[in-house]
């Protein structure tokens, strides 16, 4: 078995609530010991209802929570917050929210050459120029996006560029946080899509956050599902879709929705099933 | 608490709420700009251009001419009780008063928002210390505070903006780091920490860039009350050391002739109007504008 790229211990977050009186009554946890390791290329789905734990596990492998305990281990090497150079770079995220998550003020062309330039990934302004255009090509936007601001954008062209930016320092691993679950069932497809077709393209590694099974077997090779802080099943997508173990496994399956299959002729491709028993 | 909001202790924070909500077509909000700009210029220039303006000297006494009603012979506005040419000293002052109040906002605007925007984006310990600051300073009454240090700084131009300053960039402070707290969170800063942006950049280009408005309206309508407040000094005798000219002393030196010798106190008071007026519908023009975006 080939050594994981990403491997996470024992992961506990713990917030203090604010409310309650002492000892555990103010305190909340959002992340109650999780183990999973994603190995290199693969697609890894982390599933589960909304507030079991999810966003706050992906933000502590991004390096925006400080896990309260336990260990997060990239390529060989332990990942704290404070990460340096090489492993911030090496790991990007796409957020569920596209209409926050671009600043407002700053051209497209402005955001993503300012990356570029910070990483050193351009030498001069014009290489970073094309650098940029070149990733707007990336996700399926046009290159006079460059010179627009995030509002001329719809949800699903956000999200492309949203991930434009998340590709402009070259990442090995993409963790992507319901990078669909907020836009019109109608697009979501083609953004799931242009993921996949980018994790063949680029060699990604991805850990793909989701609530919706139906999503995770367009895209995933390996699933972990989340309930209340803790993984209560682990498997391939054929295993855990087909024959569920935990009742709250079945219990999300059936709240799946009905995504049509995702015209990709992927030769490792799960066999088709319908959502709903 | 900057001197405005001393009137009525209502946060700054639900000022600008107030004023946001005042929704007016963006045509208003280029209208209220374009003129607001207009007449700031025109003193502005007017106040550059002083010595070609009125070829008279602001404080040259002239004894057999004083207390001349406007329109006399080479005195448009008319002269004081010394003699002075009435529309010379306020083109001097002018440039007193204007200067005074663009550095008495400048600079509380600057720290201000610095030292609150570095409060609320690091939290914890920087900003309890920031916090607990802010909060002393505006425990005194403004006025109360700013003429002490007047006292003890001794009257003059420097000591205006230094007072004013000490005094008013807590209103900044607050404000900029309450907007600053709210912004760290959105998702486009997280996403600016994880595409490895040294939180320099994140603050100076991204989050400043988004909170700026703010503080900016908010120190166009405090210039007002500033110009103000430096007219209320030199009522007091705490303003601009004479004999050099500005509205506010030129409106106290008017006193004994209110009833007499109109012209005395109403052009400088015309003047201060204007110069309110003017950064009014600037901060307003601005916030319309900024709230439409
Ligand atoms: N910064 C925070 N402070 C306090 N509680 C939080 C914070 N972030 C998340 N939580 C809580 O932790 C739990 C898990 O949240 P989250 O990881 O966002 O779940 P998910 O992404 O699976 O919906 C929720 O109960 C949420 O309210
Ligand atoms: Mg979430």
């Amino acid at each position: 078995m080939t050594e994981p790229l990403l491997d996470v211990r024992d992961l506990v977050v713990t917030f203090a609530s604010g409310r309650g009186w002492g000892g555990d009554r103010g305190r909340i946890h959002a992340v109650r010991g999780v183990d999973f390791s994603v190995r290199p290329g693969e697609a890894f789905a982390l599933v589960g209802e909304s507030g079991s734990g999810k966003s706050t596990t992906a933000k502590c492998v991004v390096g925006l929570q400080k896990p309260t305990r336990g260990s997060i281990t990239f390529a060989g090497a332990p990942l704290d917050p404070a990460r340096d150079h090489g492993q911030r770079r090496a790991i990007q995220m796409i957020f569920q929210d596209p209409y926050s998550s671009l600043n407002p003020r700053m051209t497209i062309g402005a955001a993503l050459i300012e990356i570029l330039r910070v990483h050193r990934l351009a030498a001069g302004r014009e290489a970073a120029e094309r650098r940029a255009a070149e990733l707007l090509d990336l996700v399926g936007m046009p290159r006079s996006a460059l010179d627009q601001r995030p509002r001329a954008f719809s949800g699903g062209q956000r999200q492309r560029l949203g991930i434009a930016r998340a590709l402009a320092v070259e990442p090995s691993l993409l963790v992507a946080d319901e990078p669909v679950s907020a836009l019109d069932v109608s697009i979501q497809a083609s953004v799931l899509l242009l993921l996949k077709q980018l994790q063949r393209e680029l060699g990604l590694t991805m850990l793909f956050i989701s609530h919706d099974l139906a999503v995770v077997r367009q895209l995933c090779d390996r699933v972990a599902v989340m309930a209340d802080g803790l993984i209560v099943e682990e498997g391939t997508v054929g295993q855990v879709l087909t024959e569920p173990s935990a009742d709250f496994t079945r219990t999300l399956l059936a709240a799946a929705t009905d995504l049509p299959p995702l015209d990709l002729d992927l030769e490792h491709r799960q066999p088709k099933q319908r959502s709903t028993p | 608490m900057s001197i405005s909001s001393s009137l009525s202790r209502t946060g700054v924070a639900a000022w600008y709420e107030r004023r946001s909500r005042r929704r007016r077509s963006s045509r208003g909000a280029d209208a209220s700009l374009a003129i607001g700009v207009a007449i700031i210029g025109i003193m502005m220039l007017a106040a550059l251009l002083a010595g070609v303006l009125s070829p008279a000297d602001p404080i040259r006494q002239d004894i057999p001419n004083a207390l001349a009603p406007p329109g006399t012979d080479g005195h448009p506005l008319g002269t004081d009780a010394l003699g002075r040419d009435v529309l010379t000293r306020m083109l001097y002052a002018a440039r007193t008063d204007l200067f005074v109040a663009v550095g008495a906002v400048l600079l509380p605007l600057a720290i201000g928002v610095a030292v609150g925007t570095i409060a609320g984006y690091r939290g914890g310990i920087v900003d309890r210390v920031v916090t607990g600051v802010v909060n002393v300073v505006f425990a005194f009454p403004v006025m109360v505070l700013l003429i002490a240090l007047v006292f003890i700084l001794g009257p003059g131009i420097p000591t205006i903006i230094v007072a004013v300053t000490l005094v008013s960039w807590v209103s900044y402070a607050r404000l900029a780091r309450d907007l600053v707290r709210r912004e760290r969170s959105m998702d486009y800063v997280l996403a600016a920490k994880v595409s490895g942006l040294p939180t320099r950049r994140i603050l100076g280009r991204h989050i400043l860039r988004n909170i700026i408005a703010q503080p900016v309206t908010f120190a166009m309508s405090d210039a007002v009350a500033i110009i103000l407040f430096i007219t209320a000094l030199g009522f007091l005798g705490l303003g601009v050391p004479p004999p050099a000219p500005d509205w506010g002393t030129m409106i106290a030196d008017a006193q004994p002739y209110f009833t007499t010798h109109w012209w005395l106190a109403v052009f400088p008071g015309l003047a201060i109007c204007a110069a309110g007026l003017g950064l009014s519908l600037i901060a307003d023009g601005l916030s319309q504008k900024w709230n439409a975006q």
